[in-house]
């Protein structure tokens, strides 16, 4: 053995760093989480406190080898720059006093794309940028193309090919990072709404980049773990709403509530069907403003003849609500009113909108559309070949449509972020654009109240 | 492997109990040779119809899950594909194009007039080309049959239904241990290749373990690196890979530390006798590496001092590893032994652990053998470790392992810097 081999070391091992080489004795100068790992004899620590591992190290004065570091610097910034608007560039000056380490809160269409651009040219490292979909996956590999004119890996989708500038899925971070954790030096996390997830947090956990910039319209979460991003990417540095930029900067927009109803018999069978099923719930006592109240009655339903006639009434009456066809009548009326314009039809589930896409001849988007139809789609919404699209949820966030002015929500669940994220949809400025979001909801079913719920946001109380 | 929705388990106090098929198994063979003849009624046939056909066999509420399960298991064994000879992406490209053209164009929206037309192009039918468009979604995959490489129709479900009900209870617990933070695994009289095939597949998988020895036994704890920070199920895909070789080993006692449900809930589920996963013993998944195979009768042949035979100990120094020869070579006259474990070429770093090893003291005398290939040079490990390092060209020589062994046993009554435990 060598004298070097001697020398503590620091490596990057499936997510984790190992200092080997330490006496296990020693009086502990490192951070809290570097602790000794009796299986293998070595400290170790999480990834993502490799900064504070070497500042600890470093301060202490011990001398170590880093083996850990794979990433490099990157020769050259953007070809391709453009001026900031001057919230993007305050957004910016935020990010590097916190060390380079933070999240910026920015609405749909404001440009939080072109803050990251920004962010990797300051600290040009190896840069890895994780997305939620493959869509988007493939709208940052088109735009760091484009920017930084050079060669961008992309790792999902059944690609694998690894470069300083690499673009990535949540799925595919978490299942790579474990192996690639130590090859980048700046990570941006977009919509990292998604990172405090337990699976996805960990991709963050298994990298050791220094750098970390989380981007998102919307952080809140319903289960609240929002509170994990400080740990995972950094504290929040920057924060502006879709009111304060609207007209200047993201188009100017109205939102129509529309209410249709169901005729008397649509109504009798609705009522019944909604009594079958509320009586099923009530004799077992179950409340579906638990938490766990919808595993509870999937798991009774499942157990009797009852069960079963409650869930397929459940369903029934939900359809009903969903897609009236009083509704499905008026969006036949703004299909046609808006046949000029660009329209983005949104529904809850997949069934409607396969349902809708057949009943009115436009193409539909879900997560089982391959990548290569999704551009077509889009490219063919962007040039005229069609004047809307219908999505179930994929193009609820991060997708750029540019050109899309119309949106119109058929069904959708009671969540903020998914309704403000669908007006976003629609907000990017073009010279003249004026936007409209169109909400269709069934009147005095449970319906109602789902909207209720997801418009007690700002963005609709203008 | 089974969804874990369908795994037939209850809570009891802090526990998963997992109910294996047991008086079951008469009525799951039932139901699955149902369902396998329906799939096999359904060749040709789209997804959504095979689907629809295997939930429409009507069984008692409370074998619902267990129909569902042997579903599960036999759509894992079949071939389903999109249906080749429809380009239903072309075909919506040019249906909806068309569509939002007229939309433009005409004063009113005639859907029925647009297909209509399209048909007469195509000569086709309305009906037909609504039912192609959209052809390629998964319900309107195709159950294909199955044949072998030369083109020969074979058995749709590969064993039929008495494999796919052979392998539930084991699904079961694998779907289980996908949940799993931790599994500790109770070992005694472990046969030494059963043990080095689960350490393989446990260092493949990129999952550690802390073995500790008590009483007779060796426990393993088994878990990933960042298992010492958080309890996370992150390796509970590799743990339930990992089980069929745990299996192998015929532990006395599985006990999995679980994060159950929607909500997390930590419970415990553990696999121990009389489960029927311990019932027997299973065969052994891997045997010697080929270089060892090769070398073992050349040994035999060579030597009239030793006596060889495949190694059955586990060499074990607490907070530095474990690690299990592949041969013993045991000198006939004084019953002194030499243990030999072959490194190969596969990682320069278990050669240096293994130097770590000898350097804090080993029970026995080891020599390790490693590839060239690996740049490590032998003084890295001096003889008067008790260990010796022998970094071989190509194949093994019989002759030097030999030669190695003898020179081992001579420095044998040196004075030993720490003993560990042999296991």
């Amino acid at each position: 053995m060598t004298d070097a081999a001697k020398l503590p070391t620091l490596v990057f091992r499936a997510g984790t760093l190992e200092l080997e080489g330490l006496p296990a004795s020693m009086p502990s100068p490192l951070p809290e989480r570097c602790v000794l790992d009796p299986r293998t004899a070595s400290f170790r620590a999480p990834a993502n406190d490799y900064a504070d591992l070497l500042r600890a190290l470093r301060d202490k004065k011990i001398e170590f080898e880093d083996r850990a570091r794979a990433y490099t610097e990157l020769t050259h910034g953007p070809l391709v720059s453009r001026e900031p608007r001057p919230y993007q560039s305050e957004a910016l000056a935020a990010w590097k006093k916190a060390r380079g380490a933070g999240v910026v809160v920015l609405p749909t269409g404001a440009g939080k794309t072109h803050v990251a651009v920004m962010a990797i040219d300051d600290k040009r490292r190896s840069t890895l940028v994780v997305a939620p979909t493959l869509d988007l996956v493939r709208q940052w590999h088109d735009l760091l193309a484009s920017t930084f004119a050079q060669p961008i890996g992309i790792v999902g989708g059944g690609e694998h090919d690894v470069r300083p500038l690499t673009v990535t899925t949540y799925d595919s971070a978490y299942l790579h990072l474990e192996n690639l954790g130590n090859r980048f030096g700046l990570i941006v996390f977009d919509e990292c709404h998604h990172l405090p997830s337990a699976t996805y947090a960990l991709a963050a956990r298994h990298a050791i980049a220094p750098f970390r910039l989380g981007l998102t319209a919307t952080p809140e979460r319903m289960d609240g773990r929002e509170s994990l991003l400080e740990d995972l990417i950094g504290p929040t540095v920057y924060r502006r709403d879709i009111v304060e930029l609207a007209g200047d900067y993201l188009a100017e927009y109205e939102t129509v509530h529309v209410s249709v109803s169901l005729s008397e018999e649509e109504r009798r069978e609705y009522e019944a069907e909604r009594a079958i099923y509320r009586s099923f719930i009530t004799r077992n006592a179950i409340r579906m403003s638990d938490p766990k109240g919808w595993s509870t009655f999937i798991m009774l339903s499942a157990r009797s003849a009852d069960g079963r006639r409650a869930m397929a009434a459940y369903r029934r009456q939900r359809e009903l609500a969903f897609s009236a066809p009083a509704k499905l009548d008026y969006v036949a009326r703004l299909l046609w009113e808006h046949r000029q314009d660009r329209a983005l039809l949104f529904t809850q589930d997949n069934a409607t909108c396969y349902a809708l896409s057949k009943r009115f001849l436009i193409p539909a988007i879900t997560h089982q559309t391959k990548i290569k139809e999704r551009s077509a789609i889009l490219r063919g919404l962007a040039d005229g070949t069609y004047c809307a699209v219908v999505t179930s949820k994929v193009l609820n966030e991060g997708v750029d449509v540019p050109d899309a002015n119309v949106a119109i929500v058929v069904s959708g669940s009671g969540s903020v972020r998914e309704h403000v994220q669908r007006l976003g949809r629609i907000l990017r400025k073009r010279d003249g654009k004026f936007a409209l979001l169109y909400e269709i909801v069934t009147d005095q079913t449970s319906e109602s109240y789902t909207s209720e719920r997801r418009r007690d946001h700002a963005a609709y109380n203008r | 492997m089974l969804p874990v929705d369908l795994v037939h388990s209850r809570r009891q106090k802090d526990r998963l109990v997992v109910t294996p098929l047991g008086e079951r198994l008469d009525r799951a063979r039932e139901i699955a040779t149902e369902l396998v003849q329906i799939a096999e009624a359904h060749v040709g046939r789209t997804r959504e119809e095979l689907e629809t056909a295997w939930r429409a066999l009507d069984v008692p509420a409370r074998e619902i899950r267990l129909r569902d399960g042997l579903i599960a298991l036999i759509e894992d064994a079949l071939d389903l594909d999109g249906r080749a000879d429809v380009d239903a992406v072309a075909l919506r490209a040019e249906v909806f194009s068309r569509a939002t053209a007229r939309r433009r164009s005409e004063a009113t929206f005639d859907r029925d007039a647009i297909l209509a037309e399209l048909a007469q192009e195509k000569g086709t039918t309305v009906e037909a080309i609504e039912a192609d468009l959209y052809a390629d979604l998964r319900g309107a995959q195709v159950l294909r049959a199955a044949v072998d490489r030369t083109g020969a129709p074979i058995a749709l479900v590969p064993g039929g239904a008495a494999a796919i009900v052979e392998g539930y209870d084991l699904s079961q617990a694998q779907s289980v241990l996908l949940r799993a933070t931790r599994v500790v695994v109770t070992l005694s009289e472990t046969p030494a290749l059963a043990l080095r095939s689960l350490l393989r597949k446990l260092k493949f998988h990129r999952l550690l373990f802390a073995a500790e020895r008590a009483a007779e036994r060796t426990v393993l704890t088994i878990d990933g690196p960042s298992a010492l920070f958080e309890s996370t199920t992150r390796y509970g895909l590799a743990l339930a890979i990992a089980l069929p070789s745990v299996l192998a080993c015929v532990p006395e006692r599985i006990e999995a530390d679980l994060r159950w449900g929607k909500e997390r809930l930590p419970l415990r589920y553990v696999i121990e006798p009389p489960s029927p996963l311990l019932a027997e013993r299973r065969a052994i998944e891997s045997g010697l590496p080929d270089e060892v195979e090769a070398v073992i009768e050349k040994l035999r042949a060579k030597s009239e001092r030793f006596e060889i035979s495949v190694a059955d100990v586990l060499l074990d120094i607490p907070g530095v590893g474990l690690t299990v020869p592949d041969l013993t070579l045991r000198e006939k006259k004084t019953k002194r032994v030499v243990h030999v474990e072959v490194l190969g070429h596969w990682s320069r770093d278990a050669v240096w652990k293994r130097v770590e090893l000898a350097e804090k003291g080993l029970p026995e005398p080891v020599l390790f053998c490693a590839s060239e290939r690996l740049r490590v040079s032998e003084a890295v490990l001096p003889e008067t470790t008790g260990a010796s390092l022998y970094m071989y060209k190509g194949a093994l020589s019989a002759s030097v392992i030999l030669e190695r062994a003898e020179r081992l046993l001579a420095q044998a009554a040196a004075p030993k810097k720490k003993r560990a435990r042999s296991v």
